[in-house]
C-alpha cells in the first residue's frame, strides 16, 4: 500500500503499452478529478485514447495566418516594390502577375511553415510544464498515468483501486516539491539554449564582418595596371617573333585549333559545314559571292569540320 | 532497464538498444572516415580559395558557356534532395506503412543535400562576397533585387524549401531527442537536452506533434514541386534554344524525385551494412523502392522523349544543332553512357522480381541512376549553351 495521505500527492502509475488507458481516464474523470490533473505519457502516441482536451487555439487556423501574411510579404515584395522602382526590364510589365504569383506563392508557404512550427514548440514546451516524472520505462514501452490531486473531494484511495484495476505494474506517489524540481530543471535547460543559440548568433555575425563591404576594397585591376595578366597561349608578342606557348604541331591539333578559329569567325556565315547555309548568310547582300568558295567541291574545308 | 518490459512490446527496448548503438560506441574506422572527408573538405576549400583570387574564369567557364559544372551540381543535388520529401512526405500523405524505416535517412539526405546545392551556388558565384545583394533590405548601395528575375525566385525557392526541410526533419526527431536526452549522459546531453525541447510524451504534446505534421507534410510537398519547377523555369524562360520549353519543370521534378530514390537505396544500403540493421532494412523495403524507381524510370523516360520528340518533329535548325550533337555529334559518348544508365539498364533490371529482392542489385542501379543523372544535368546546361545560334566550342575543368 503506497502512503497517499498528503493531500498534494501526484500518483504515478506505469501501464503496459496495450492498458485500457481511455476507459482509466474516463473512470477518473467520474471519480470526479478533472482531465487537467490527469497526464498520459507514452512512447508512441495512443490514438485510440482521445485523453488530452482539444487546444484552444488550434494550430491550422495559425498556419492559415501565417500563409496570409506570407501572401501579402510576397506582394509586397515582389508588386509593391516593383511599384517603388517603375524601371521596366526584359519587356515585362513592372508589376508582372506570374512573378507576384510565383513570389508570393514562396513566401506564403515559408512563413505557414515557420509559424506553424513556432506555434508548435511554444505549445510543446507549455505541454511539458505541468508534467512530473521521466521514467526511462516510458521509452522501453510502458505507458505512465499521472494524477495530480491536490485536495478537494478525490480519495487518494480510490485512485489507486483504479489505477490498480486498470492493470498497473507499479504505483508510486511523487511529492510537490519533486514535481517543481522538474521544473527547476527545465529552466535551467531554458538556459542553456538561451546561450547556444547566443554562440550560434555571435558566430554567424563574426562571419559576417568576414565580407568585404565595398567595391573599393575588392582586387580588380585597370587595364593598364601592374600585374598584368600575361597574353593567352598561342599570342606573339609586339617585339619577336616567338609565339606565347607552343602552337598545335600535329595535323589533329593543326585540324582542331582551325576548327575552333572557323568556328568563332566564320561559321555564322559559312554554316557548320561550310555550306554557305549559316544563320547569318541571309542577311549578306553579297551572300553568292562570300559564300561560294566554300560551297565548291574543292573548298579548302573538310567536311570533317563539323565533327 | 532492469524491470521486466511489458508483455506486449519486448521488441521496444531491443529496437532501443540497437538504433542507440551506434551513438554509444564508435569504431576506429569512423575517425578514418572523419579524418578522409576532413582531407576532402580541405582540398575543396584550397580550391575554393584559388578560384577566390584568380576568378572563375579557372573553371573554364567562358563565354557562351556560363553556366557549368556548379550549375549541374546545384541542379543535381536539388533535385536529390527531393528524396526525403518525396519518399517522406508523398508516402506518409498515402499512408504508405512500409515507408517507415526509410523516411529518416530520405529527410536526413534532403537535409544534407540542399545544403551541398546551397553551397554551389555560392562556388558559382563569381564575387561571392556580394551574395547579400540578393537579400531585400533597404541599403545604402540603393540595390534592389528583380523579383523578375527567375534567380530570383530561385533563391526564395531554395530558402523556403531549406527551412521547411530542416523543420521538416526536425519535427519527428523531437521524441528520439528525448530519448537520447534520457540514455546518454556526456557531454552531449545538454545539447540533446535543448533540441528535446522538454518533451516528456505526453498525450497533449505528442497531440501537438502529430498536428503540426500533418499540417507541414502537404505543405512541404507543394513547396517541393514548386522548388524544382523553378529551376525548371530558369531554363525554360529562356530564349536558348532545346531550353525554351515548357516541359522542363515537370521534367525536372520527376528526375529529381528519380535521382533522389536512388539516392535513398544507396543510403540504405550503407547504414543497413554499417550499422546491422538488417532487422529494419529488410529486403521487402528495396523491392519497395524498386518499384518505386521502376515507376520514376518510366515517367522520366516518357517526358524526356516528349522533349526530344516535339524538337525533333519541329526540326528548328538552331534546336536541332543541340540534339545532333546530344544523339551523334561531340556529347554523343556522354549521352548514350546517361541514357543506359538512367533509362535502359533500371528498366531492364527493375522489371525482375528476383532482381528487386537483392539489396546489392538495387543499390547498383541506384548508383547508375545518379552517375547518369548528373550526366543528364550536365548536357542539359552544356549543349544548349555551346550552340548558342553562332556554335562554339567548350571544355570542362575540374578544381584539383
Amino acid at each position: 500500500m503506497v502512503d497517499v495521505t498528503n493531500n498534494g500527492t501526484t500518483l504515478f502509475a506505469l501501464f503496459e503499452l496495450s492498458a485500457p488507458v481511455k476507459a482509466l481516464v474516463e473512470k477518473l474523470q467520474q471519480a470526479g478529478i478533472p482531465l487537467e490533473r490527469i497526464e498520459v505519457i507514452s512512447p508512441l502516441p495512443l490514438h485510440d485514447a482521445r485523453v488530452t482536451s482539444p487546444p484552444r487555439i488550434p494550430l491550422y487556423a495559425l498556419t492559415m495566418t501565417g500563409g496570409f501574411a506570407g501572401i501579402a510579404v510576397g506582394l509586397f515584395f515582389a508588386a509593391g516594390t516593383a511599384l517603388f522602382y517603375p524601371i521596366m526590364t526584359g519587356g515585362k510589365p513592372v508589376v508582372a502577375p506570374p512573378v507576384v504569383g510565383i513570389v508570393s506563392f514562396e513566401t506564403m508557404m515559408l512563413l505557414a511553415i515557420v509559424t506553424t512550427f513556432v506555434a508548435m514548440v511554444i505549445r510543446l514546451r507549455r505541454g511539458s510544464r505541468h508534467a512530473v516524472v521521466r521514467d526511462s520505462r516510458i521509452d522501453d514501452g510502458a505507458v505512465a498515468v499521472s494524477v495530480q490531486m491536490d485536495g478537494g473531494d478525490t480519495q487518494p484511495a480510490a485512485v489507486e483501486a483504479l489505477l490498480r484495476e486498470a492493470g498497473a505494474f507499479e504505483i508510486k506517489p511523487v511529492r510537490k516539491d519533486r514535481v517543481r524540481m522538474r521544473r527547476d530543471a527545465g529552466k535551467d535547460a531554458e538556459q542553456e539554449g538561451l546561450w547556444l543559440w547566443l554562440g550560434c548568433a555571435a558566430l554567424a555575425l563574426s562571419s559576417i564582418t568576414a565580407y568585404s563591404r565595398d567595391m573599393e576594397e575588392q582586387a580588380s585591376y585597370q587595364s593598364q595596371e601592374a600585374p598584368r595578366r600575361h597574353s593567352p597561349p598561342g599570342s606573339i608578342p609586339l617585339t619577336s617573333r616567338a609565339i606565347v606557348s607552343s602552337a598545335p604541331v600535329t595535323p589533329d591539333e593543326q585540324l582542331a585549333a582551325g576548327t575552333r578559329v572557323f568556328r568563332i569567325n566564320c561559321v555564322h556565315c559559312h554554316g557548320p559545314e561550310g555550306g554557305g547555309d549559316g544563320p547569318v548568310a541571309g542577311y549578306l547582300r553579297d551572300y553568292r559571292k562570300i559564300c561560294r568558295p566554300l560551297m565548291s567541291n574543292d573548298s579548302p574545308w573538310p567536311l570533317s569540320m563539323r565533327s | 532497464m532492469t524491470n521486466p518490459a511489458p508483455a506486449d512490446g519486448p521488441q521496444i527496448p531491443k529496437i532501443n538498444r540497437d538504433l542507440l548503438e551506434p551513438l554509444l560506441s564508435t569504431h576506429w574506422s569512423y575517425f578514418l572516415l572523419v579524418g578522409a572527408l576532413a582531407g576532402l573538405v580541405a582540398a575543396g576549400a584550397g580550391a575554393w580559395s584559388y578560384q577566390f583570387r584568380t576568378g572563375i574564369g579557372q573553371t573554364n567557364l567562358h563565354p557562351p558557356v556560363f553556366w557549368g559544372v556548379y550549375i549541374a551540381s546545384f541542379i543535381f543535388w536539388v533535385g536529390a534532395s527531393h528524396s526525403g520529401t518525396f519518399i517522406s512526405g508523398v508516402l506518409r500523405l498515402t499512408k504508405a506503412e512500409w515507408r517507415r524505416p526509410v523516411t529518416r535517412i530520405a529527410e536526413l539526405m534532403t537535409f544534407i543535400s540542399l545544403i551541398i546545392a546551397t553551397l554551389f551556388v555560392f562556388y558559382h558565384l563569381g564575387r561571392v562576397w556580394r551574395w547579400y545583394y540578393l537579400i531585400p533590405y533597404p541599403n545604402q548601395r540603393e540595390i534592389w533585387p528583380n523579383f523578375r528575375s527567375p534567380l530570383m525566385w530561385d533563391a526564395m525557392a531554395v530558402f523556403t524549401y531549406a527551412t521547411a526541410s530542416t523543420i521538416y526533419l526536425y519535427l519527428p526527431l523531437i521524441p528520439d531527442f528525448a530519448l537520447m536526452r534520457d540514455r546518454i549522459e556526456d557531454w552531449r546531453k545538454p545539447l540533446y537536452r535543448v533540441l528535446s525541447l522538454g518533451w516528456q510524451g505526453t498525450q497533449h504534446q505528442w497531440q501537438v506533434l502529430e498536428t503540426a505534421m500533418r499540417i507541414i507534410t502537404p505543405l512541404i510537398v507543394m513547396v517541393m514541386v514548386s522548388v524544382h519547377s523553378i529551376v525548371g523555369w530558369d531554363f525554360g524562360v529562356s530564349l536558348v534554344p532545346a531550353w525554351h520549353s515548357t516541359i522542363f519543370a515537370p521534367y525536372f521534378v520527376v528526375g529529381a524525385v528519380h535521382s533522389g530514390v536512388g539516392l535513398v537505396v544507396i543510403g540504405m544500403y550503407i547504414l543497413r551494412k554499417v550499422y546491422h540493421l538488417e532487422d529494419y532494412i529488410g529486403q521487402e523495403h528495396f523491392d519497395k523502392m524498386g518499384k518505386l524507381l521502376l515507376l520514376t524510370t518510366l515517367g522520366l523516360a516518357y517526358l524526356y522523349f516528349a522533349e526530344l520528340l516535339t524538337i525533333w518533329y519541329g526540326n528548328i535548325p538552331d534546336h536541332m544543332w543541340v540534339v545532333d550533337s546530344l544523339l551523334s555529334g561531340p556529347f554523343a559518348v556522354p549521352f548514350w553512357f546517361m541514357v543506359a544508365c538512367v533509362y535502359v539498364i533500371p528498366l531492364l533490371a527493375l522489371t525482375l522480381p528476383a532482381f528487386r529482392r537483392r539489396p546489392l542489385g538495387v543499390m547498383v542501379i541506384g548508383v547508375l541512376i545518379n552517375i547518369g543523372m548528373y550526366i543528364e544535368r550536365v548536357l542539359l546546361i552544356v549543349p544548349p549553351l555551346s550552340y548558342p545560334r553562332l556554335p562554339f566550342n567548350w571544355d570542362t575543368y575540374v578544381p584539383s
